[in-house]
Parts: structure tokens; C-alpha cells; sequence
């Protein structure tokens, strides 16, 4: 159900997607000498499918939020190739996702902004299952113009929340990593 | 083993907005009126055909130096990444479950994906920066036949032309500082130099010590685009866009490690890496520490001519493009020896023929196209495959409410496959298979036809719902 309130915007959609002879590779994981011929297979059939919300709520004119939210599922028929170090593209992408992202004007021309992402459990590669997180970016971004210049100055910490986690399996991502950047325009 | 790939797509989406206008850049628009468009956030347009998102609005917490640094914003958008500090080569980008092998990745409408075979990554986004990116555009689903091979969306990066007839040149500067010694630096001037000529030139370096061990990675890029207004009210547009990657693969960092010596090289001032690690689509086997460094040192060019010309009732476009790749590549193998520069390449070019915005009945517009695409190596084998393909879209307004969009493309694809070695004449596989025995020379030809329909249908002025379905064809690499 799809309502526009005042101040409220959303879209949704909904997707079912049923691909014949899909070719899976396993050649990065590949025994042997690795080479990808011999770790290419087709499945005869892998259905995805799944639906996706956005939302947009400006609270105030000087505050506003945006929302997403992704649940994707996927089917493999089997096909007797698979082994152990088998896997699926699909599978190593989350059931569930959530984004959401705020920007508060503070003082003219500045916005302080967070940026959240919930990613839920998903596979790997190699069959373990890597644990949901949350993480969350925070940044300052002001604009101003001096002597007919205009400067845009940006602050920013990101993985504020110190969150332990990793988009790709063994791949720890850092914490508190703070930057600033500095543009000029003329 | 290789057959075309045929996928079904049902979509229903509605849709609220701001009342706001809208028809981007998508070729061949019939007059509908009010677009509902969400503008979800601050340089962001969300219309039911796609999300658009102009760079010179768009902000977020963080830098801005590729793509995909974006792209992770963006609702709908999986993107998985194996440094948070810079793109790297093994990043992926999914929409609705199917990752760039099965996406159209694309600059100016024109499709920069590669073969995926020999460092099997089909789009290395670290190559992808933001200087002369003025828009991105994102089409979930299929259901175009304006892009090929399209199943799961469209990623397409609109690079700069808006500053047409700005006599005064304008630009700028920006650098940045991070935590890991991360880096950028970019500048950037456009301008017209006189009626006829627009010009934009950027360039950029990014620099990174990384998280991991040996993870280090510097950038460089150069772009260079040049507007001519022609006569006639034609066009020429040419386009360059150079990368340099220098990238250290992540080694081993583990005290536990079953090789001793590996082990006592765990240095703690690095997170534990694993050699059990998930690998990335350029690394067949964990890269090890000790005196060597496993890297590769990757120039990529994108190379864009498009030509433009009003043409009768519609609008003729012809675009030349080539995307050229050249790697070197130092890294352990299996048996955990090291070999250095490893040198591989990878070329896509091609031609694009499109007739569009023909209308010649009330209701109705058509666009034409015809496209030739070679991917191989020039280094091996030139051309892997050979991609032929025609296609006719029309889009029909019905009344105040419908919009039926039907659409086919021809495809005919010619492959550079290898024999196997029971039609070689060999009771067994060979030892050393398959680079033992020369099994090059034979090919293999898929054609058929791939139709898309899609239907909206503008339920309120500002709900659209749509369904489309479409069959499409991928070509059969990892």
C-alpha cells in the first residue's frame, strides 16, 4: 500500500526474476590450478526475488531523513557439481538491508549528516556465515565564501559506532576513521 | 557448457513524490506530463523508470572519490568491499541480488564491462573516479532493451557536459586527509573556449597505506572531454578517461598460520588476516607476506566519440568507444613461489548506431539501434567475443494514464571457446590440463531475439504502478 502524506514519500517495488542456465563460477576458489573452466557449471534454474521500500520524511525544512530497505531472497536448483567449496553470488548478499540517512542544517550553510547502514547475515564463499552489523558514518559539512571564493569544508568520522565487521569474509573493515576534506571553487 | 541466459521479470512499483518534472536522460521520451519524482535526499531523484543522482548536490558523511563510494547510499544497492578506505579491483556492486556480471555498467550510455576472464573481474571500480562525473544513473531491472545484457539494472555514468557556452572557464580544488595516511588530492577546469568548443579537464590522486598488511593502494587519473558544436545542429563529444591503480593485495597476518615462517611474520600493528579468507575476484590464492609485495599495477583508458545529428524527425547518434586495459601482476601462486609483472591486457570497443525520438504517429516514438562489440585481449586473443545486436523500442502513450513501452534486441554472439579434451581425441584428461595441450580454435554462435514489455500506469498524480517483463541474454563468462 502506497501513500503520499504530507510530508512522507515512498516508493516500493517488488521483483521475481527466474534465470535459466545460470553460469556459477567457483574459480577463485577453485582446487587445482584454479583456472576457471574447470569451476564453471550452469544451474538450470536460480529464482531471486524479493521487494524494496524507500522512504523520504523531511521533519522540518531544515531537517530531513531518507530510508531504504531491501529484502532479497534466492533459489538454486542443484545440480550435482557442487562440493563443498561450492557457493552462490546471491547467497553472500544480505536477506535484509537497511540505509538511512540524515541531514540536519545547523548553521547557514552547514549540515551535520549520519549515515546508517544495517546489513543482516549473509554467506560466504567458503560456507561460514558472517554475523549482521550496523554502522554508522557521521560528517560536518560546511560551505562559505571568502573574498569571492567559494570553500566547502568536510568533516568526517566514519564507523563511528567503533562496529566490528566485514563486507567480505575475513576482510576486517577499520573503526573511527576520521578525515577532512577541503575544496575550493573559483 | 555455455547457453544463454533467460530471465523473467515481474515488477510492480509505486510510486509518491514531490511534484516535479522529470524526464533525464534515458533517449526516446513521449510527452507524459506531470513525472511523479521522489527526491529522496539532496541531489538524489527517484522516478519510476530511475534513481538519478546529481553529483554536484549529492552529499554524505565522508569522500567522495569513486563511485562507489556512492553507490553505497544508494537504496537498493549492494555493495561489498574489501577496504571501507578505497575502491580496490575485488569490490562488488549487486542490485537485487545479481552483481555487475550480470549489470550493464556503462559511461555515457556505452557498456564498459569487460570479459571477466583473466583476473575475472567484470568492472574494476577502482578505476572509476568522480572528477569528470557530473551524474549517475540507476535502472533497476531488465527491462530496457537500450542496454545490453541488462538483467539485473543499469549503472550508467554521465560524464560532464553541462557547462556548454560558459565562455568563463570555472573549476576546483580539493584535497583531503584521513586516518591510515588516506589521501586525495584533485582539480579540475571547464569552460568554453569559444562558440564552438566546450572543454573539461580534471584529474585526481588518491593515496592510502591501507588497513590491512599490505593493502596500499595510490590512484592517479586523468580526464580530458571536448564538446564541439557542430553545424547544423550536430554535435561531436570526445572523451578520455585514464586510471593509474597501484594496489598491494592484502597478505596473510596471522600468527596461527599452519607455514611457520608465515606465522612469525604476524605483525600485530595490522589486523589478523586469515588465509582462509574469502577471495577476491582478482586472487585465485591467499598472497603471503615476507620480502616480496604482491600488487599489480593496472591503466585503464576509456575512450568515448559521440556524434550527434538531427536527423528528419528523430535524432541520429553514432558512438565510438573502446575500453582498454594493461595489468601487471606480482603475486605468490598456489605452490607459494613468486613471480613479478605478469603482464595482462583486456580491450571492449565497439560501435553504437541509434536513430531516436522518432515519432511518426501521435502516440508513438521509436528508437532504432544497431551495435558491434569485440572483448578480448589484444595480447592473446583479440576478439573472445563478437557481439552483434539490433533493436526498436517503442513507447506508446495511451490516453492520460498508459504507457506501454514494448521493445526487442537481436543479439548474435560469436565466441572464442577452447575444445575439450574428450572431442581432442584423448581417453583421459591430460596432465596439466588445459594449458598442456593447445585446445584454442574452436567457436561457437548464439543468436535469438529478446523481448521486453513494459506497462504504467499513473494511478494518481503521484503513484505510478509498473510491471515489466522481459528475456535477456548475458554472455557466458565467470
Amino acid at each position: 500500500m502506497i501513500q503520499s502524506f504530507d510530508r512522507i514519500h515512498f516508493r516500493t517495488a517488488a521483483w521475481y526474476y527466474d534465470i535459466k542456465n545460470f553460469i556459477n563460477d567457483n574459480g577463485i576458489t577453485a582446487p587445482g590450478s584454479g583456472a576457471g573452466s574447470n569451476c564453471l557449471y550452469n544451474i538450470d534454474s536460480v529464482k531471486l526475488y524479493g521487494f524494496e521500500m524507500e522512504a523520504s520524511l523531511q521533519i522540518t525544512p531544515k531537517l530531513r531523513t531518507t530510508a531504504a530497505y531491501v529484502y532479497q531472497e534466492h533459489q538454486v536448483a542443484q545440480t550435482g557439481h557442487e562440493q563443498d567449496w561450492t557457493y552462490y553470488l546471491p547467497a553472500t548478499l544480505p536477506k535484509h538491508k537497511v540505509k538511512a540517512l540524515a541531514g540536519y542544517e545547523v548553521i547557514p550553510r552547514g549540515w551535520l549528516q549520519v549515515s546508517a547502514r544495517y546489513v543482516g547475515s549473509r554467506g560466504s564463499q567458503k560456507g561460514a556465515e558472517l554475523d549482521d552489523y550496523l554502522v554508522c558514518d557521521i560528517g560536518f559539512r560546511k560551505k562559505l565564501r571568502y573574498q569571492g571564493l567559494d570553500y566547502d569544508l568536510n568533516l568526517y568520522l566514519d564507523n563511528a559506532t567503533g562496529t566490528r565487521y566485514a563486507e567480505v569474509s575475513g576482510y576486517p573493515m577499520p573503526r573511527y576513521v576520521w578525515g577532512v576534506t577541503l575544496g575550493l571553487k573559483f | 557448457m555455455y547457453r544463454y541466459t533467460v530471465f523473467t521479470l515481474l515488477l510492480f512499483i509505486s510510486f509518491t513524490s514531490f511534484a516535479r518534472i522529470l524526464w533525464a536522460q534515458e533517449a526516446a521520451p513521449v510527452d507524459l506530463g506531470e513525472i511523479t519524482v521522489m527526491a529522496s535526499q539532496p541531489g538524489v531523484d527517484i522516478s519510476a523508470d530511475k534513481t538519478v543522482i546529481h553529483m554536484d548536490k549529492f552529499n554524505k558523511p565522508g569522500s567522495l572519490t569513486t563511485i562507489t563510494d556512492v553507490l553505497t547510499e544508494i537504496g537498493g544497492v549492494d555493495v561489498q568491499r574489501s577496504s571501507s578506505l578505497m575502491a580496490g579491483p575485488g569490490d562488488e556492486v549487486s542490485i537485487r541480488g545479481l552483481n555487475e556480471g550480470r549489470m550493464v555498467i556503462e559511461i555515457d550510455g556505452r557498456r564498459i564491462n569487460q570479459t571477466g576472464h583473466m583476473g575475472r573481474y567484470i568492472v574494476d571500480w577502482s578505476t572509476l573516479t568522480m572528477d569528470d562525473v557530473e551524474q549517475i544513473e540507476i535502472i533497476r531491472g531488465g527491462h530496457s532493451v537500450l542496454h545490453p545484457f541488462a538483467i539485473g539494472g543499469v549503472i550508467n555514468i554521465i560524464t560532464k557536459n553541462k557547462d556548454a557556452g560558459t565562455k568563463k572557464a570555472r573549476g576546483h580544488v580539493n584535497a583531503g586527509y584521513g586516518r591510515y595516511n588516506t589521501w586525495n588530492a584533485s582539480a579540475a577546469v571547464e569552460g568554453s573556449a569559444n562558440d564552438f568548443t566546450d572543454y573539461h579537464f580534471s584529474g585526481g590522486s588518491q593515496e592510502t597505506d591501507g588497513y590491512l598488511k599490505n593493502n596500499f593502494q595510490k590512484t592517479k587519473s586523468f580526464n580530458s572531454r571536448l564538446n564541439f558544436h557542430l553545424p547544423s545542429g550536430a554535435g561531436l563529444k570526445l572523451g578520455l578517461k585514464h586510471s593509474e591503480v597501484d594496489y598491494g593485495m592484502p597478505v596473510v597476518n596471522d600468527p596461527n598460520d599452519p607455514n611457520p615462517v608465515v606465522a612469525s611474520l604476524y605483525d600485530p600493528s595490522h589486523p589478523l588476516f586469515r588465509r582462509s579468507s574469502d577471495q577476491l575476484r582478482h586472487l585465485n590464492w591467499p598472497q603471503l607476506p615476507g620480502g616480496d609485495t604482491p600488487k599489480w599495477e593496472k591503466q585503464t583508458d576509456y575512450l568515448d566519440a559521440i556524434f550527434t545529428l538531427t536527423a528528419g524527425p528523430g535524432t541520429l547518434k553514432v558512438h565510438g568507444f573502446m575500453t582498454d586495459g594493461r595489468r601487471r601482476t606480482s603475486l605468490y601462486n598456489k605452490a607459494g613461489s613468486f613471480s613479478k609483472d605478469q603482464f595482462t591486457d583486456d580491450r571492449t570497443q565497439g560501435i553504437i548506431l541509434e536513430y531516436m525520438d522518432f515519432a511518426p504517429f501521435e502516440g508513438h516514438k521509436f528508437t532504432f539501434g544497431a551495435e558491434y562489440q569485440e572483448l578480448g585481449q589484444p595480447s592473446a586473443t583479440q576478439a573472445i567475443y563478437k557481439v552483434k545486436s539490433g533493436y526498436i523500442q517503442d513507447i506508446i502513450q495511451i490516453r492520460d494514464r498508459w504507457t506501454l513501452t514494448p521493445g526487442v534486441r537481436y543479439y548474435q554472439v560469436e565466441k572464442a571457446t577452447y575444445k575439450s579434451w574428450m572431442e581432442m581425441g584423448y581417453p583421459a584428461q591430460p596432465p596439466g590440463w588445459p594449458f598442456s595441450v593447445n585446445n584454442t580454435g574452436k567457436t561457437e554462435t548464439d543468436s535469438d531475439f529478446f523481448p521486453s514489455l513494459k506497462v504504467d500506469y499513473r494511478l494518481t498524480r503521484d503513484t505510478t504502478l509498473y510491471a515489466a517483463a522481459s528475456r535477456s541474454y548475458r554472455l557466458p563468462c565467470p
